[in-house]
């Protein structure tokens, strides 16, 4: 016989062998004790836990001549054949490829011959969630109610392909992931068997990567031994799986302490050639930063799972970065985990998220913000220097001196308790009071304009939309000017055509009444405000932001900030 | 040393040949790893060193059995790609033809080919036959392309296949085959080529003169696959079009539109990704050399083009790199949704000039 791999040479024999699925195999084993085989089965979970084993398991303690036992006794002719697959009693059949409703047909036709030489006719239908959805209906009613003696095991990973009526009709074992600490006693003990030294750590790398897989573990650990030879370090699995080093991860930190942006593109271009996988990387490098966010907020390494050497180093650099910070830190990670995975372009992402960490300021809460400028505040009033004064709220200064309008309207839009002499400065000198007063009177309307724009969208929303493209830019007496684009004759016809109701709206808003005008805006006064316009909205906005917000409002206060876009 | 004739790809022949010495050859192999590495030329290797008849652990490459092994004419040696249902023989042996010509360079013919499960439903049934020399070796490559039907029907025998066979999966997007695939074989990783190695294989193999093996060596990012199809004469073409792409993307209106025009009139859908391509490699150079730090020379792909680079990131104080790659980066995936092409590269160019911040 040739080479066969280990997941195939140690595939269990008896009931006890198969590991970590003992709800499974103690009941069926005293199913067969009490003589209360059910006459369907289906065997569901992950990829290498034990489906098919268990299967074959069954197949040979119900037909073992011995039987029907609780442990085959894996000698007589019964059990050595279904071992070779060559029973005549047992049926293995390949569902994925066998998957059509001729096939199940075929099936039923071979139910009428009595089981020979054994004592049940089994059937096993691997990957069964491939059968088409005539060939699952074609089996219902033999399953309800099959001959005598026949006996139908399914297995699948994805049991809810199946559908309800199959389920309903069969006794339904769910077989779980196998525990690291299982598949490492299983592992130790294969390689006892097959001569072979291995180190616990290559064993726990095995596990990690094997995800409660009992075959996959194998299968690594099957191409270690064939990589290694009789003697297995954590260093050949390593080098064999790609398995990153938390070393690496470490490294990343400390460029990231460093701000070293060279050493980031050198580290993308080594992870590159080495050719690890980026996904897996990042994926590694959140879990890093989770561990110094747990480190930190825990203030104990309890819950890390690795080795002692990096619980000291955990512990070392846990205070480098803040909670926020690290946060940050898993979010890029990730994002650009979820980029990589459709794009072509992995490399090139890579080094940008790496570049982006490095280059990332620290950042500062809120609350820490507050209280470093509490400290400083303290320290200025007991120097006992004189605060920055409040200004009037800039809107009365508006008022008071005309600048060019629209200077104006800027100020007005940053209009924040701010030191006034600041403000002085860059107002220009006061015009003579009569003039001032006209354009107040413009400026006050202006600044309600949304309001009556809103209204008028309440009453009449073509109206409204189309005064929405306007703006008033002139005031004689009672007639308020207000321009249009000069391109576009739809609104300011619609506008007109519902003179009454606009101005019965800024009548009720401003009250004061105002007949309207309608005129092009030859002048490109409009587009200058219409930049303003959308910035009154967010000053809005803003005030009630710090009105509501009593962090916002001390930082306001305390910075004298004023709101610039 | 053996396995001469592929390129880079150390660790993945070690663990093959150490495989062969120890006697322990699985019967289920996945490689994995970006495209035009040489999975597919290490495979056939593979094949011909399980067959050959001069030595148990590499191929002579002299023996009838590697002879015929590197022509697909083993009886005993199958190899699979996607392909459309109907496909012709010739059309079959055009593609094996491609591939005993030059290993790295197999022949796509299709557009979005799969590996149907008639095909796998033939490998069942010709498995269950004994091989009529020597070991049956069965290669499937682009398995992420076997749809979901025949990827299931392929689960039994992969997990225990008849004595003296062995299947060889070759995928790069190994996220797109099922775990139960993965799960039964033994995966083997392969890495992108490194710059040199490339550079080396361009001049032995393709007698390319030294200087530009190696700027293509760096264009191609790893792939020799990618790198062979840099030879072409189109393709010193295609740059100086990203390069006019560029160079538009500071002017006016109307140039651009010429340009557009212009690549239009003349180039395909895989040109116009070919160029998006070489932009995001020309902002990556872009980036680094604006990092100002010598030690980041180093990886500047563009390095016959230096004056340019320099010229073009002297014009600006700031380039919003982050945004250039996400815009770049839509595009290629808008391309592949059909979008109509002379739009994606108009507003390409306008987004590009927002991310410029000139100097004052």
């Amino acid at each position: 016989m040739s080479y066969l791999v280990l997941a195939r040479k140690y595939r269990p024999m008896f009931f006890e062998d198969v590991v970590g699925q003992q709800h499974v195999t103690r009941t069926l084993q005293n199913a067969i004790q009490q003589k209360r085989i059910a006459n369907a089965y289906l065997f569901s979970g992950p990829r290498g836990v034990g489906k098919t084993t268990v299967a074959r398991v069954l197949a040979k303690a119900l037909n073992c001549e011995q039987g029907p036992t609780i442990s085959p006794c894996n000698k007589c002719s019964s059990c050595m054949e279904i071992n070779e697959s060559r029973s005549l009693d047992v049926f293995e059949i390949d569902g994925a490829s066998n998957r059509g409703i001729d096939e199940v047909r075929n099936l039923r036709e071979s139910l009428r011959y009595s089981p020979n030489p054994g004592k049940h006719r089994i059937y096993i239908i691997d990957e069964v969630h491939m059968l088409t959805n005539e060939a699952f209906n074609a089996l219902l009613k033999t399953l309800e109610e099959p001959p005598k003696n026949v006996l139908f095991v399914f297995a699948t990973t994805e049991s809810h392909k199946v559908p309800a009526t199959i389920l309903s009709r069969c006794q339904r074992f769910d077989f779980k992931r196998i525990t690291n600490q299982k598949i490492i006693e299983q592992l130790k003990q294969l390689c006892a068997s097959e001569g072979i030294e291995i180190e616990d750590e290559a064993l726990h790398h095995i596990t990690i990567k094997g995800d409660g897989s009992m075959r996959d573990s194998e299968s690594i650990l099957d191409q270690i031994i064939a990589y290694a030879g009789k003697t297995i370090t954590a260093q050949d699995v390593e080098s064999l799986l790609g398995i990153i080093n938390l070393e690496m991860f470490f490294r990343v930190t400390d460029l990231i302490g460093k701000g070293d942006v060279a050493g980031g593109v050198a580290l993308a271009s080594g992870i590159f050639i080495e050719g690890y996988d980026f996904n897996e990387f990042l994926l590694g490098l959140a879990d890093h930063f989770r561990n110094i966010l747990v480190c930190k907020s825990t203030q104990s390494t309890a819950s890390l799972d690795v080795t002692e050497e990096f619980t000291a180093r955990y512990t070392a650099i846990r205070d480098q970065f803040s909670v926020e910070d690290l946060l940050r830190l898993i979010k890029i990670s990730s994002d650009t985990e979820y980029l990589i995975r459709r794009s072509s372009n992995a490399r090139l992402h890579f080094e940008m998220a790496l570049i982006k960490m490095i280059n990332m300021n620290k950042s500062i809460s809120l609350s820490q913000l507050l209280e470093q400028f509490d400290d400083v505040k303290k320290k200025a009033d007991t120097v006992s220097q004189p605060k920055p004064v409040a200004a009037a709220p800039a809107q009365d200064i508006s008022t008071q001196n005309s600048a060019p309008r629209f200077l104006n309207k800027v100020k007005e839009s940053s209009a924040e308790p701010r030191p006034a002499p600041a403000l002085h400065d860059s107002a220009p000198l006061p015009v003579p009071e009569a003039t001032a007063a006209h354009s107040a009177d413009l400026a006050s309307i202006e600044s309600r304009w949304n309001e009556v724009v809103e209204r008028v969208k309440k009453q009449k929303i073509a109206v409204g939309t189309c005064l929405a493209e306007s703006w008033p830019t002139a005031l004689s007496g009672k007639i308020l000017e207000i321009s249009f684009d000069p391109h576009n004759n739809f609104q300011q016809s619609n506008v007109e055509r519902n003179k009454d109701v606009v101005q019965n709206i800024i009548a009720e808003t401003l009250g004061d009444a105002f007949k309207i005008r309608c005129v092009k805006d030859e002048k490109g006064i409009l587009k200058e405000t219409r930049k303003v316009a959308p910035v009154m909205d967010k000053k809005k906005q803003f005030e009630q932001l710090v009105n509501e917000n009593n962090m916002v409002k001390n930082i306001v206060d305390t910075f004298n900030t004023e709101l610039l876009d | 040393m053996s396995f001469d004739k592929i390129i880079g790809q150390q660790r993945p022949i070690e663990i093959l040949q150490r495989a062969l010495e120890h006697r322990r050859v699985p019967h289920a192999y996945l490689f994995n790893g970006p495209e035009g590495v040489g999975k597919e030329a290490l495979a056939i290797e593979f094949a011909k060193a399980l067959n050959c008849s001069a030595s148990q652990q590499r191929p002579c490459n002299s023996c009838s059995n590697c002879a015929r092994t590197g022509r697909f004419e083993y009886p005993d040696f199958q190899f699979i790609f996607p392909a459309p249902k109907a496909v012709t023989v010739q059309d079959e042996r055009q593609v094996l033809d491609s591939l005993v010509k030059n290993p790295y360079a197999r022949k796509k013919l299709w557009a979005s080919p799969t590996v149907s499960i008639d095909k796998i439903r033939e490998l069942r049934r010709t498995s269950m036959i004994k091989p009529m020399e020597g070991k049956r070796v069965v290669v499937i490559t682009e398995a992420h392309s076997m749809t979901t039907d025949a990827a299931n029907s392929l689960l039994k025998i992969l997990e225990e296949p008849p004595e003296a066979m062995h299947i060889i999966l070759i995928t790069s997007k190994i996220n797109a085959l099922l775990p139960t695939i993965i799960s039964r074989c033994q995966e083997i990783r392969f890495s992108a080529l490194a710059d040199d190695d490339i550079k080396q294989g361009l001049i032995d193999k393709e007698g390319i003169e030294p200087d530009k093996a190696g700027v293509i060596a760096r264009i191609s990012q790893g792939s020799y696959g990618r790198a062979l199809q840099c030879l072409d004469e189109e393709f010193e073409n295609t740059r100086n079009l990203a390069m006019d792409f560029i160079r538009v993307s500071l002017k006016a209106p109307s140039a651009q539109f010429e340009l557009v025009d212009r690549i239009l009139a003349d180039y395909d859908k895989k040109t116009v990704k070919e160029i998006i391509n070489l932009l995001l490699i020309w902002f990556r150079d872009s980036m680094n050399y604006m990092q100002a730090n010598p030690e980041m020379q180093k990886y500047i792909v563009n390095r016959d083009k230096m004056e340019l680079l320099q010229k073009f990131t002297n014009a600006f104080s700031k380039i919003e790199f982050e945004k250039i790659f996400q815009r770049l980066e839509n595009s290629i995936q808008l391309l592949d949704k059909n979008v109509q092409m002379n739009i994606l590269l108009f507003v390409l160019l306008i987004k590009l000039q927002e991310c410029y911040l000139v100097k004052r």
